[in-house]
């Protein structure tokens, strides 16, 4: 018996060292690859506009995460803290743009918004010729924040919520009026919350490329991108990516310092405790709340379906339907379904290693394993790129390399919804079942996997969404001449073909998106540890 | 707003005088939903200085009546006078901001995210050198000096209660309100604490109302004790004449243990199963009893004595329950109704099954109430 046990485990320790090599690799040999290099490498990535782009990206990041914040802040108080109608149907408005891919989003943007764009052509018989600029920083940083805000509101909407009423109230009766209240009180307890909501922001808008590529606006990311198109030396683009990790590293570390040095919040928000009352709010207070609510959902959400079905209908009649290539979607789900049953295999194996045996490398896998979590996909597709050159150069130009990249970018996405349902398994039910005569694989059939199911079905969909999606990472691993839906729409819509993108960013949209949106929904709502165990799309 | 409630409260004239006095007239108070009435036609008032407490069971309305009178909740009649200042009504509301009170919550909602001399500190009022001097002044009264750079949860439960307290002095309320403060203490701590916080407000000579469900918290620390049943105070007086006069059989169940036994009224006596109780030793309150009418005799532990007997017996014991300082019987009478003695001094332990008799022994006039 205990023989079995080590052979178990120590298989399962081997195959998690693997995980760990195969996670570590390609960012490892991006350092030896840029350090490697002769000086005049680095020369060339420090020359003045690195400066430039580092300055840029900085910004905007920062823009980005203020804007969202303020924009999260604002629809979560006024949805669950006064007695405005149609909460239900406002949540769900709220959290939609998730379900946009910012390449698709920002196709949108530029054909409506634009200069010349189609609003403007709207307004032209009213005089207006030329709308204000959306291209650059100002465009990025208000596409970006319309697309990622949902991820504060749903942690900030859950934390929220759970915070004891009493504290509130006593402040109150302390001396403090509704507004000293919310800032002495109810903003340091939602702080955590907000740390973490952040952070998912600001890695969200160092690590986009398309939205920032079709506003042209040039951060880290497209000047890999640029770089890695346009030059024979890939060197300089595995530096530039370097510095992109280095920042997603800076900014996880500052998560890990705000969030650990304020752990005392934690008893402040319990899940037992009273719920705040609502604030009733006059009619006309009433009226303009909802006003903000339908000018934010506005631009969020009705905007970008509104241009999707308008070019939709225009592509229709130029018959882009009829002459559309299904093979794009056979491709993209056939490689999101890969994607997503190898990261289902790998974490199960995981899980089992940190969860039956607490073993020290299961725990130390499902650790690096988070690299994958704050990375931009484009560094990680270059560091795979580079492995798949130099060391496994047979899998070069293969789909097995494209589907590396996605486990490294998604395992953690897995891991976590795994690794929690593996840990609602009382030991004590298996061994009731065991006691009452149950053989193990008998026990293991109608006890464990039951209860693990739903965990297992959640990451596992919500990793066959995300690939669905993914975009940079796609680009640079998809073998010659293999495109998805993802690859295809860019393509159309970095030559402003709409019309022609219209139909598979549709198709896109709904095949992953109501799931995202009802995955992220539930994995915030639900989960009693917002950040750590939700199942949600970065950390 | 809060002008114009000052304005309607002046006629009410003499502010000092009426430093912490505490009006309601007429409360009532429902939910929405159902409109399901929490507090009926509630009328107290509390004098300067006093310690009232209001006892009832949960779901009484006890805390709605605390959390209106602190101005959490709205009402729909009556009146809440505060400090002479009409504070709620149904067509007023002064903020709980205004309201300069002290509350203490059951779960003593401590500022988590604020060290314990930042939450003595959030809600006083004044320049620097005073804020600091009054949290140094605060720090002392609760003994808790040392520990002043700590946050709430590296306190003991008896800890965050003093800062509770503190918190709630430190602004200098006119008057103090507590939600059952020691219901999460242990028994021990419980009673030294509830001393001790008595001692403090007593001291200060705030005005002070304790809502809770622990009859003996409530006949140690107050001056008055009000009972509270579905939302009605029933009656409010000194525990010790609510201890002896009873209004009801209701009160007399909740201020002390009871033992009930059934009678009825004769001319110079009451029947009961056990014997007479003579009229000398009965205080009826203001109802009268005719002739032949049923009652309820409430005694008290002491009023009942046990022997074994195997002539004229009242009953059998069926079971014993062995509590400590004493052993109580549950004896099961002749007329199937079941009655609990004490034996108090545990000579001659007597066993379940045994057939006994049961003698009054009363010093002190016991109530009596219709059946």
């Amino acid at each position: 018996m205990k023989i079995n046990i080590d052979i178990g485990q120590t298989f399962l320790s081997i195959f998690s060292l693997f995980i760990i090599f195969i996670v570590s690799i390609p960012l490892v040999y991006l350092v030896v690859r840029v350090l490697g290099n002769d000086g005049n490498v680095l020369d060339l990535i420090f020359r003045r506009r690195i400066y430039e782009i580092i300055i840029r990206t900085l910004t905007l990041v920062f823009s980005v995460t203020i804007l969202s914040l303020i924009i999260a802040l604002t629809l979560s108080w006024i949805i669950e803290r006064t007695d405005i109608p149609w909460k239900k149907f406002f949540t769900i408005l709220s959290v939609l743009p998730i379900v946009f891919p910012s390449y698709v989003a920002g196709m949108i943007f530029v054909d409506f918004l634009g200069p010349k764009g189609r609003i403007q052509g709207w307004l032209e018989p009213l005089g207006v010729d030329q709308l204000p600029e959306i291209y650059g920083f100002w465009g990025s940083t208000i596409l970006l924040s319309l697309l990622s805000y949902p991820y504060l509101f749903l942690i900030i909407r859950s934390s929220l919520n759970r915070i004891d009423a009493n504290l509130e109230e006593a402040s109150n009766v302390l001396g403090k009026n509704g507004v000293k209240t919310f800032i002495l009180v109810t903003l340091p307890l939602l702080r955590p919350a907000i740390s973490s909501g952040c952070i998912l922001v600001a890695l969200y808008t160092l690590s986009d490329f398309g939205a920032v590529s079709l506003l042209r606006y040039e951060t880290f990311t497209w000047a890999i991108m640029t770089q890695y198109e346009s030059s024979f030396n890939r060197v300089v683009a595995a530096s530039f990516s370097l510095v992109l990790v280095l920042f997603a590293f800076l900014i996880l570390i500052l998560d890990g310092l705000i969030v650990k040095s304020k752990n005392y919040y934690v008893s402040g928000i319990s899940g037992t405790s009273r719920k705040a009352k609502l604030i009733k709010l006059n009619l006309s207070s009433k009226i303009f709340s909802v006003f903000i609510i339908f000018f934010i959902i506005f631009f969020s959400v009705f905007f970008p379906f509104y241009g999707l079905t308008y070019w939709l209908i225009r592509g229709a009649i130029a018959g882009e339907i009829i002459n559309f290539n299904w093979l794009l979607v056979w491709n993209s789900m056939s490689v999101s379904f890969l994607a997503a049953i190898s990261c289902v295999f790998c974490s199960l194996m995981i899980s089992l290693l940190i969860v039956k045996y607490n073993n020290k490398i299961g725990i130390l896998t499902e650790k690096i394993s988070y690299l994958g979590f704050g990375l931009p996909g484009i560094a990680i597709a270059l560091g795979v790129i580079f492995v798949g050159l130099k060391l496994i150069s047979p899998l070069y130009q293969t789909i097995a390399l494209l589907i590396l990249g996605y486990i490294i970018l998604f395992l953690p996405v897995t891991i976590g919804a795994i690794k929690s349902s593996m840990l609602h398994i009382n030991p004590h039910i298996e061994e009731a079942s065991r006691s009452l005569g149950f053989k193990m694989w008998y026990t293991t059939l109608k006890i464990t996997i039951p209860i693990i199911i739903s965990g297992v079905l959640a990451g596992g969909i919500l990793v066959f969404m995300l690939t669905m999606k993914e975009l940079p990472a796609t680009m640079i691993l998809a073998p010659l001449g293999f495109e998805t839906l993802s690859t295809s729409i860019w393509s159309y819509s970095s030559e402003a073909f709409f019309a022609k993108s219209a139909f598979p960013s549709m198709l896109l949209v709904l095949i992953s998106g109501p799931f995202t949106a009802y995955l992220a929904f539930r994995g915030y709502t639900i989960s009693d540890k917002p950040v750590k165990e939700n199942l949600n799309v970065r950390r | 707003m809060f002008e114009d409630n000052k304005t309607i409260g002046s006629y009410h004239s003499d502010f000092e005088k009426e430093k912490g006095l505490i009006e309601v007239e007429n409360l009532k108070c429902s939910y929405p939903p159902f409109d399901q009435i929490v507090l009926d036609d509630l009328s107290l008032v509390i004098n300067s200085g006093e310690f009232v407490t209001i006892l009832g069971h949960s779901g009484s309305g006890k805390t709605t009546l605390l959390r209106s009178l602190a101005g959490f909740e709205i009402i729909q009649e009556g009146y809440i006078r505060i400090n002479g200042i009409l504070a709620s009504t149904s067509w007023t509301h002064l903020p709980p901001e205004k309201r300069k009170i002290g509350f203490i919550f059951q779960d003593y909602a401590l500022f988590p995210h604020l060290t314990v001399r930042q939450n003595i500190s959030f809600g006083i009022v004044g320049n620097k050198n005073y804020k600091k001097k009054r949290e140094n002044y605060i720090l002392d009264l609760i003994g808790l000096k040392k520990q002043d750079n700590r946050y709430p949860h590296q306190l003991s439960g008896g800890q965050q209660q003093r800062v509770a307290l503190g918190r709630a002095l430190a602004p200098n309320p006119v008057a103090i309100l507590m939600d059952e403060p020691f219901s999460n203490l242990d028994r021990q701590l419980r009673s030294s604490l509830s001393r001790e916080v008595r001692d403090i407000i007593k001291s200060s000579g705030i005005t002070a109302i304790l809502v809770t469900h622990d009859r003996e918290e409530a006949m140690v620390l107050s001056d008055r004790v009000g009972v509270l049943v579905d939302g009605k105070l029933i009656q409010i007086s000194e525990p010790e004449k609510l201890y002896r006069f009873p209004a009801s059989l209701e009160v007399s169940r909740m201020i002390s243990e009871t033992r009930l036994i059934q009678g009825i009224v004769q001319k110079r006596h009451i029947n009961t199963e056990i014997g007479k109780i003579s009229i000398e030793k009965i205080q009826s309150g203001n109802s009268t009893f005719n002739e032949g009418s049923s009652i309820i005799a409430s005694l008290r532990p002491e009023d009942l004595t046990i022997k074994k007997s195997n002539s004229e017996t009242h009953g059998t014991i069926v079971r014993k329950e062995f509590s400590g300082n004493n052993l109580i019987y549950c004896v099961e009478l002749k007329s199937g109704d079941f009655l609990h003695v004490d034996n108090f001094n545990r000579i001659d332990s007597l066993d379940e099954g045994e057939h006994v008799s049961l003698d009054f022994s009363l010093r002190n006039p016991i109530s009596v109430f219709p059946k």
